[in-house]
């Protein structure tokens, strides 16, 4: 089981006055350069990485959705095949995403709550899968970043361009589908018996995100935030004015919610 | 990974396979100075293609498609369709996965399970076979496996193909025939 949320973020480029990477490594001085761009999500990063208090993980995963052949099984059934392509020795895994709670607890909800389970496999599977009678129905390759964090719950934030392979398991040749956009998925485990907990765990930490972009339940998407422009600058502002050690020392929760509200 | 030889055992005509014959059989490796070690399990699944209305099996859909947890690995499952030599190994949460999709279902479950004991440089297990759903026994499976170490320290061959093909270790065989001796019927 797993409680999740999704939105969009935009790629696009912000007028900004340039934070030097440099900040975050050492202590030099700012470069001001009025003409310079940031992105909403190299913001989106700084303020994860502030919040999580752990460094990100790189993301690169080939995405394959395995449908069942004609008339097999009581019902269609289909699975997800993934292959962690940032892995030295590229890793697999078999996933299985089931119905979704329903009823009027589910819709008290903020979070979507539904079954999940998830296997590790050898490097195989595609060839038992398509031997059992299962299609490929279609590939994606997500390319991004993720943070994996406790805080309440074992959290896990992904932030990752969705890219389409024009040649079959072309990965080298994707494109977005969505140019411009990237897509943002908060995750955590749960089970029957914790559920409630977790997903209050989640709702909780997505309101620290909520200037940024808008996280709901996968199928409700409500579109960009029309204040992440501003919100992407006056972090980085705050960010150029404070420098590096206040990002490693005091940008928590207050000073997140000072700083965006 | 150890070397193993698995044994079907064979009543004598007109025996059937009961507890009495594992109990005798565990008797004898104790005589010859094997040293219980505990319990170990092993649970098979035959699995067949689920179809809707009741249509034939067509033919591509594999007919040897097998599901095995062995106690050396507690943590991981292995899929097999033994027709196209493939051999998945997974977590054992990959068995809930498969439940889950409802295309297979596990047609036949056995368990084989019993005790297993230390016999110098071996290892062997004793046990019975049974559906899992029930406690009459359907066989009798012997296991006799050199230790890794040993075999190192022998300084022989590696492949496991090639060391099939030259037969069992001299040990092994020592084994068998202590075992013949009480009963004839095995092999």
């Amino acid at each position: 089981m797993e409680c999740v949320v999704q939105g969009i973020i935009e790629t696009q480029c912000i007028k900004c006055i340039e934070v030097s990477k440099e900040i975050l490594s050492t202590k030099a001085s700012v470069l001001s350069k009025p003409s310079t761009h940031l992105q909403h999500v190299e913001a989106l990063e700084i303020l994860l990485q502030g919040l999580c208090g752990v460094h990100k993980e790189r993301l690169r995963i080939h995405e394959l959705c395995l449908k069942s052949g004609p008339n097999l099984g009581h019902v269609a059934s289909e699975v997800r095949v993934l292959c962690d392509l940032e892995q030295p020795d590229p890793t697999w895994m078999v996933r299985h995403i089931g119905g979704a709670m329903r009823g009027s607890g589910a819709d008290q909800i903020s979070v979507l709550v539904r079954a999940m389970v998830e296997s590790k496999v050898s490097k195989n599977v595609l060839r038992l899968f398509y031997a059992l009678g299962y299609k490929l129905d279609h590939e994606l390759l997500r390319v991004g970043f993720a943070f994996h964090f406790q805080r309440g719950a074992s959290i896990t934030v992904t932030v990752s361009s969705v890219n389409k392979m024009l040649k079959l398991h072309a990965t080298d040749e994707a494109v977005p589908v969505t140019p411009g956009i990237q897509l943002v998925e908060v995750t955590a485990l749960a089970s029957s018996e914790n559920y409630t907990e977790v997903a209050a765990a989640v709702s909780s930490f997505c309101e620290y995100l909520a200037p940024l972009l808008h996280l709901s339940k996968p199928g409700t998407s409500t579109g960009v935030v029309s204040t992440a422009a501003a919100a992407a600058a006056s972090l980085m502002s705050h960010v150029r004015c404070r420098g590096y050690n206040m990002i490693e020392e005091t940008l928590n929760c207050k000073m997140v919610g000072k700083i965006l509200y | 990974m150890p070397m193993k030889w698995v044994f079907h055992w064979q009543p004598n005509a007109g025996t059937t396979v009961n507890s009495q014959i594992i109990s005798e059989v565990s008797q004898c490796v104790e005589s010859i100075n094997g040293v219980k070690e505990g319990r170990w399990k092993v649970t098979l699944a035959f699995y067949k293609p689920i179809f809707r209305a009741d249509q034939a099996v067509p033919a591509e859909y594999p007919r040897d498609f097998l599901g095995i947890s062995l106690p050396e690995q507690p943590n991981r499952h292995y899929f097999i369709i033994r027709g196209q030599k493939i051999v998945l190994e997974a977590d054992s949460s990959i068995q809930t996965i498969m439940e889950k999709l409802q295309s297979y279902k596990a047609r036949v479950s056995l368990t084989f399970e019993g005790t297993q004991y230390q016999l110098g440089d071996f290892q062997l297990r004793v046990g019975k076979v049974a559906p899992s759903n029930s406690e009459n026994s359907r066989g009798i499976v012997m296991e006799v496996a050199e230790q890794s170490e040993s075999r190192k320290q022998r300084g022989s061959k590696h492949n496991l193909q090639e060391r099939a093909l030259d037969g069992a270790p001299e040990g092994t065989l020592i084994i068998l025939l202590l075992l013949t001796i009480k009963f004839p019927s095995l092999v």
